[in-house]
């Protein structure tokens, strides 16, 4: 009882937080780079949340700072939920030496830190919103993969794909109207796990100084945190934001696909 | 015999495993040549001076023959040369992946008890209010990113109470560990997500080892339950926990990556961003086959660990 009040409340709070992210810079009027009083100024008529660092207004700079780290994040996951399901599936469906070569794989990749993958490609690639979709989407698929690939191998024991097979069906119908949507359940019941994670990181990237010219939460946080003792609010209401944002990602969404794939 | 065996192939196995990552590294920090040298010049350097660095530092020559190089330096204890500060890379980030390793080390003493007292926490009153509540603050915990952690930490215990500095600068001419109150903070916003992560590990495989048909048949066989436990139920957890403990060791590596630069905290972070700044390829590749190197090791003590634990392993033929 408790538990659902909590997790509706979170809902509405979640949803609120990520319209902002997302359109919050349709309310922002002028432009958020414009430098209005001194640095690290208090709350006061006018500036509802101070200035930052620079002397810039932080509230249109908090309306604009999402939407970079949300729409970069959704559009991976879900880039590295269809390459990953793909990669398991193949790896399951083939077994044999694919199954080894795809299971080494993704061992490999999850045994690195994400943060040191994102640094190396930084440095190879060049900063670029491709650059960071790609990180994301190395870093995050052999998760998938692996979930995929564990689910195809336990589907592949039922009946009803033996017969399919049997039955002289082709490969890929087989894969896509047996195996697919059997999978479906146990890779989307993570998927709002891998969407906090994409969104850490893609954050984290802004925080260390990788990230779009426009005001970014993850960036504001480290340009700010120099004078939390003078005004907190450039760090406080990104920080708020950024952790409603990852931890609604992980509880609601997992929620949500294990209630609407569960059969 | 066979346990020698075992653990000499798992040191195999982790040798070819590197040499892929450090294969993989170099050729992925490497995508952009040239860049290496004209970063280092800046803007005023002329194409002929640009590609005589390239000849000195050999960046013309085919990827695998400096492959080849790159690892026979390594062995010998020689990780190349930083364009930007001119000097041995081995020099350039001792100091700090030697604080880093401190960072991650006193991360991991808070980590590795807490979450096994946690763990077994949740286990044994599983389903119950008190898991429920210990499992809600874990997830929770978990999904915060950690620089966001680290900055609350900053705000309630620096900012707000005065209780500990908010930078974490060590003083002049020394070490760290000449303030120890500048650790307190980092290793606090390492471990709370560190702790919460493994917890829930150690929770799982608590309830595994619990669930088990040797566990029941020692139950049904009348065994006080003092010696199900510490006979039965606690070697087969010992496995799995040290598995997700050499995890961890590659988590908290991480977690230093954006922590440090919250708190000012002067380790690896900042070699590592400056290089990613500066496009000081040499310095990026050796951290990378530095840490790479210490997470296989790890893994290999958890494989060992894992297998004077549990006798099973030992015959089995994985």
């Amino acid at each position: 009882m408790l538990w659902r009040a909590v997790t509706v409340l979170l809902a509405v709070v979640a949803l609120a937080v990520v319209l902002v992210a997302v359109f919050g810079d349709l309310l922002v009027s002028g432009d958020p780079g414009r430098i209005v009083a001194i640095p690290y100024s208090p709350p006061g008529p006018g500036l509802p949340l101070g200035t930052d660092y620079a002397g810039r207004d932080v509230l249109p700079r908090v309306l604009a700072g999402g939407r970079f780290l949300v729409l970069v994040p959704l559009f991976a996951t879900a880039l590295a939920a269809v390459l990953g399901t793909a990669l398991g599936m193949l790896g399951g469906y083939l077994g044999g030496v694919a199954n080894v070569l795809t299971s080494r794989l993704d061992t490999l990749m999850l045994a690195v830190p994400p943060i040191l993958v994102l640094l190396v490609l930084l440095n190879g690639w060049g900063y670029s919103t491709a650059t960071l979709i790609a990180i994301v989407v190395i870093t995050g698929a052999p998760f998938v993969s692996r979930v995929a690939r564990a689910s195809t191998l336990q589907v592949m024991q039922n009946d009803y794909v033996t017969q399919s097979i049997a039955l002289g069906e082709s490969r890929l119908s087989t894969v896509v109207r047996e195996i697919l949507p059997n999978i479906a359940h146990p890779v989307l019941a993570d998927a709002g796990t891998r969407l906090a994670i994409a969104v850490t990181l893609t954050a984290s990237a802004g925080f260390l100084g990788f990230g779009p010219d426009a005001p970014n939460w993850g960036a504001m946080i480290s340009q700010n945190i120099e004078g939390i003792s003078l005004t907190p609010w450039g760090v406080v209401v990104p920080a708020v934001l950024l952790a409603v944002v990852t931890v609604s990602a992980n509880i609601l969404l997992d929620r949500f696909a294990a209630k609407a794939f569960s059969r | 015999m066979t346990m020698l065996y075992y653990i000499g192939r798992r040191v195999a196995a982790a040798l070819l495993t590197l040499i892929a990552v450090s294969a993989v590294l170099l050729a992925a920090s490497e995508v952009l040549p040239g860049d290496a040298a004209s970063a280092s010049l800046g803007i005023t350097s002329t194409p002929e001076e640009v590609q005589a660095l390239r000849d000195q530092l050999g960046l013309d020559r085919p990827l695998p023959v400096r492959y080849v190089e790159w690892m026979g330096g390594a062995l010998r204890g020689d990780l190349g040369v930083s364009i930007m500060a001119r000097r041995p890379v081995t020099e350039v980030v001792s100091a700090p992946l030697a604080d880093t390793t401190l960072l991650v080390f006193l991360a991991a003493a808070v980590t590795v008890p807490l979450s096994v007292l946690i763990g077994v926490l949740g286990a044994v009153r599983r389903g119950r209010r008190l898991d429920r509540a210990l499992t809600a603050g874990a997830v929770v915990t978990v999904s915060v990113p950690q620089f966001v952690m680290a900055s609350l930490l900053v705000l309630v215990f620096s900012s707000t109470l005065h209780l500990l500095p908010a930078v974490s600068l060590a003083p002049v001419g020394g070490g760290p560990l000449d303030r120890p109150e500048i650790l307190v903070l980092p290793v606090l916003a390492l471990a709370g997500f560190a702790t919460a992560w493994a917890s829930r590990l150690v929770r799982a495989a608590v309830i595994d080892a619990n669930a088990a048909p040797n566990v029941e048949a020692a139950r049904l066989a009348g065994l006080p339950e003092r010696v199900v436990v510490w006979r039965h139920v606690l070697p087969a957890t010992v496995g799995p926990c040290v598995q997700a403990f050499a995890w961890l060791i590659s988590g908290l590596f991480g977690g230093t990556a954006v922590v440090e630069q919250v708190f000012n905290y002067r380790g690896l972070s900042y070699v590592l961003v400056d290089a990613v700044r500066n496009h000081d390829t040499a310095v990026l590749e050796g951290v990378g086959l530095l840490l790479a190197t210490i997470i296989l090791v790890a893994f290999i003590i958890a494989d060992v660990l894992a297998l004077l634990a549990n006798p099973k392993l030992r015959t089995a033929t994985a």
